[in-house]
């Protein structure tokens, strides 16, 4: 019954982490499963809206190299003729206005001769007649009408490309134009991106041709390593990678494919996912509520199991304690209260028993048990009220005990007493007698009380003779170690009062008539050896029984002499067919004469 | 003296600027430092100050922009470039050969200048794409444009042969820009005659010996102290009837017939963006030099018609000012 503190509250975390487990697992599984989608739904939406950016941003670009392509095919509508070179320059010069970022234009004729270069930087020059036809640039406009050149980084800085036209006629010659690219920077600076995202551009091999950051393209930046170009070669799918300044960020990318140059929109993780992160964030706040409430249910609940199954437990203790009366309430309508109830049958079924107990405890001392168990089962102490009834009473002890309790040691009457009591208890246990009293070596048992049988006088006078053979033999034993003790015997039969008398805590079992007393003078008078019996006791066993008149006796406190016989033996059975040990009593005067 | 209360002046404007500043934190500190009078550089100072207006400096708390003034005096400027030291800026702004004279003081301090000449040549600069100092700017691209020049000077005067060319033998770069106009010269079929001045005073007498010399025409190289001078010059061309060109606008609205070159006040006002690059934590060694990505052309026409001669079309077309 005693649990240690750990353990007393062991069932209520049990349950509450049982409980608040299971719901926050369900919450937790639904709670992830759906921020997984959101994470792929909105991390795919975020991929498209960027990739849609980058191609925005490679449609400006190449739109923007497209109106200098436009603008340079200008020159070349014309067939090549001396007398227009200055019309020409005039273009050309015209053409540079127009376009800053074109920085020079070189122009041949149709044999591939140059005509014209007119520069923002250097001297013009007009007609040197220069053979150009080996140049690619040359070679590219006149196999593919356009032509751009690899980028090339002036001062090792600036980027320029070559960007080469022909007209629609074999003879109007080649337009090439040298082209700023730090110009881009213009169209880049100004693409969108998010906040803080950047457009940035890269020719084929991967190095950075505009980006907003004008001095990352004038450092001539190499960027064919950086995971976003790689990546870039293989798929156009958006990757995270780490962007131009360090920070993860989010790459989209889009070709340009005339010029085969790639721009790419990098946007910061944490700005291109915050609409993620967001909702990710809601996800997770309601996630966390429910596992509060999880919780706090969780509590509730499993103070609800437990605090009656602890007012329960504390009930077993008390009981288990000995308070029978103890009773447990618990009204929660369910399996705890039926077991409650049980429980409390249960206390009081045990207290019943108790009880009973104990009244058997007080039955046993003066009935042999098979009786008190009859008593018992039969309805109790009603038994033991008083009352009044026609008994056999018989008065039994030791001849010469007075003087052997005084001439020995104390240790050898215990034991005498003891062999003593032991032969004739197991007798009247046999003979279900009651036990009346027992002072020092004297006994009286009755018949028929508290339980009536049949033939009260015939059981008195067997026991009386079982007894008598009982201490004979313990008598010859007594003899042997030099103790004379002798037994007497008297049977009376009559109507006597019986019930309990005492007081709370001592209560005997007693009878109160003239019969006890007859059976008790009776006993005194026998000597050793006789079992002493009256008239009435007589009638009722003289057809098995061989007795011998003693003659009228004159008995003290009773006022008329009462005829006494010495039962010698008894023969055969009768007709409850039991004992049939013929005890052979002495004679009377043999058994006298040794006492 | 003149230095001085020249000083006190450029400095009293932004006293209130500084004295209002709350002095919450300490403001972020930029040294200006030209070679010019303030009469002369306050219009590029102004440049730079709208372009860190532009980026959110400049706004009383945030930063305190001092200038200092040279007053065409490389003496002068030698001397200053201690006192902007001394004053402890967080990045000095230097124009032109102030550059040169800082970059012999080796400060400290990230410098971005604007400098005429090739920086790596001056040695201001590793290289264009990685400076690798202290120093870092936009270069104007003056030795380019001087065969560009001649080339303008030919087309408005188709029968010039021997052009003047006014240089101050100071600036570092003189040589190779003489050796430039030699060729360009050449190319268009000029021939040239080199004078060169010091000082303003030395200017003047060279003025008078290309008068005597009998030029069609006259180039003056783009140096501070000539385009300080650019007014006089103006006078002496009109009395003299000699066309001049040189490179800066400066120099045509002053009341000179051509400028081609890059657009100063432009690219002044880029070197905010380098001062914001550095006052943010980028190195001076990992900024680009840049290099103005437009030129433009300046015609005076009034002078034209002072000069009495005529503009052609090739020449207007491509002018990106004409002054009427």
């Amino acid at each position: 019954m005693s649990a240690s503190p750990g353990s007393k509250h062991r069932l209520f975390r049990k349950y509450v982490a049982l409980i608040a487990g299971v719901v926050s697992l369900a919450l937790f599984a639904h709670g992830g499963t759906e921020a997984w989608f959101l994470y792929q739904e909105q991390r795919s939406l975020l991929a498209r809206v960027q990739i849609e950016q980058a191609e925005a941003a490679a449609t400006k670009i190449s739109s923007y190299i497209g109106a200098i392509e436009g603008q340079i095919g200008w020159t070349t509508q014309l067939p090549w003729l001396a007398a227009t070179t200055d019309q020409r320059r005039l273009d050309a010069q015209r053409l540079l206005r127009q376009v800053p970022a074109i920085t020079s234009l070189t122009q041949t004729d149709g044999e591939g001769r140059e005509q014209l270069r007119v520069s923002r930087f250097a001297v013009d020059v007009i007609g040197s007649g220069v053979d150009m036809t080996a140049e690619p640039a040359v070679i590219g406009a006149l196999t593919q009408k356009v032509f751009y050149s690899p980028i090339y980084f002036l001062n090792d800085s600036e980027p320029y490309m070559h960007l080469a036209l022909t007209g629609p006629r074999r003879d109007s010659g080649v337009s090439i134009a040298e082209v700023n690219l730090k110009f881009i920077w213009e169209v880049v600076s100004k693409i969108e991106a998010g906040k803080m995202g950047v457009a940035y551009v890269v020719d084929v091999v991967g190095r950075l041709i505009a980006h907003p950051d004008i001095s990352r393209v004038l450092r001539k930046t190499d960027l064919s390593g950086t995971e976003q170009v790689r990546a870039a070669r293989i798929s156009r799918d958006v990757i995270v990678a780490e962007g131009t300044d360090g920070r993860r960020v989010l790459s989209a990318h889009a070709p340009i494919d005339a010029l085969g140059w790639t721009v790419f929109v990098d946007v910061p993780l944490d700005e291109a996912f915050a609409p993620l992160y967001g909702s990710l964030m809601r996800t997770g706040l309601l996630l966390l509520v429910g596992v509060i409430l999880a919780i706090v249910a969780a509590y509730i609940l499993a103070r609800r199991m437990v605090v009656p199954i602890r007012r329960l437990q504390d009930g077993v203790a008390r009981v288990g304690g000995g308070d029978l009366g103890h009773r447990v309430e618990i009204r929660t309508g369910d399996e705890i209260e039926a077991l409650a109830d049980q429980f409390n049958a249960m206390s009081t079924d045990l207290r019943v028993a108790r009880e009973r107990a104990e009244r058997m405890g007080r039955l046993r001392r003066f009935l042999s048990p098979q009786i008190a168990e009859v008593i018992e089962s039969s309805g109790g102490e009603s038994l033991l009220e008083s009352h009044r009834r026609e008994i056999t009473a018989v008065f039994c002890d030791l001849r010469g005990f007075t003087a052997f309790a005084e001439s020995s040691s104390p240790e050898d009457v215990m034991r005498v007493l003891g062999e003593y009591h032991a032969a004739l208890g197991a007798l009247i246990h046999e003979y279900e007698g009651t036990l009346e009293r027992f002072v020092g070596d004297g006994l009286l048992v009755l018949f028929n009380d508290p339980l009536p049988c049949p033939d009260p006088s015939v059981r008195a006078v067997r026991m009386s003779v079982e007894m008598r053979r009982a201490i004979g033999e313990l008598a010859e034993k007594w003899r042997r170690y030099g103790h004379a003790l002798g037994f007497g015997m008297g049977i009376a039969h009559g109507f006597a009062t019986l019930g309990r008398i005492g007081f709370e805590g001592r209560f005997d079992y007693s009878a109160i008539g003239t019969v006890v007393n007859l059976a008790a003078r009776l006993c005194s008078d026998a000597k050793d050896g006789e079992i002493l019996i009256e008239g009435k006791v007589l009638s009722a066993v003289e057809s098995f029984t061989e007795v011998q008149p003693v003659g009228e006796l004159e008995l003290k406190g009773l006022r008329r002499p009462v005829a006494a016989y010495n039962v010698i033996s008894v023969t055969g059975s009768d007709s409850r067919e039991t004992k049939s040990a013929p005890a052979t009593a002495p004679a009377r005067g043999a058994a006298g004469s040794s006492a | 003296m003149i230095g001085r209360r020249a000083f006190i002046n450029g400095t009293l404007c932004l006293v209130g600027t500084t004295f209002s500043a709350r002095a919450q934190r300490p403001p972020v500190r930029i040294a200006w430092l030209s070679p010019t009078t303030s009469t002369d550089g306050t219009i590029f100072f102004q440049e730079l100050l709208t372009g860190l207006r532009e980026r959110g400096f400049v706004d009383q708390d945030t930063a305190a922009i001092q200038p200092f003034w040279g007053e065409d005096s490389p003496d002068r400027v030698a001397r200053l470039v201690g006192e902007v030291i001394g004053s402890k800026p967080d990045v000095i702004v230097a124009q032109g050969s102030a550059a040169l004279a800082v970059k012999q003081a080796k400060p400290d301090i990230p410098v971005v200048f604007g400098y005429s000449g090739d920086p790596v040549q001056a040695g201001l600069v590793d290289s264009f794409a990685r400076p690798g100092g202290k120093m870092t700017g936009i270069s104007y691209l003056t030795l380019q444009l001087v065969g560009k020049r001649m080339e303008l000077l030919k087309e408005v005067l188709p029968q010039a042969k021997h052009v003047a060319v006014l240089a101050n033998p100071q600036h570092p770069g003189d040589r190779a820009e003489r050796k430039a106009s030699e060729d360009g010269a050449a190319a268009v079929g000029l021939q040239i005659k080199y004078f060169e001045a010091r000082t303003i005073p030395q200017q003047m007498e060279a003025l008078a010996a290309i008068e005597k010399a009998g030029v069609d025409a006259a180039m003056m190289f783009p140096v501070q102290n000539i385009i300080s001078n650019r007014r006089a010059i103006a006078e002496w061309a009109i009395r003299t009837k000699t066309p001049t060109v040189s490179g800066w606008a400066q120099f045509a609205e002053g009341g000179n017939l051509m400028s081609y070159g890059p657009n100063l006040l432009a690219a002044t006002r880029r070197l905010a963006a380098f001062a914001e690059a550095i006052l943010k934590g980028t190195s001076p060694a990992e900024l680009p030099v840049e290099r103005p990505t437009r030129v433009e052309l300046v015609v005076n026409l009034k002078a034209a018609r002072a000069l009495g001669i005529s503009i052609p079309p090739s020449v207007l077309i491509r002018a990106d000012n004409v002054i009427e």
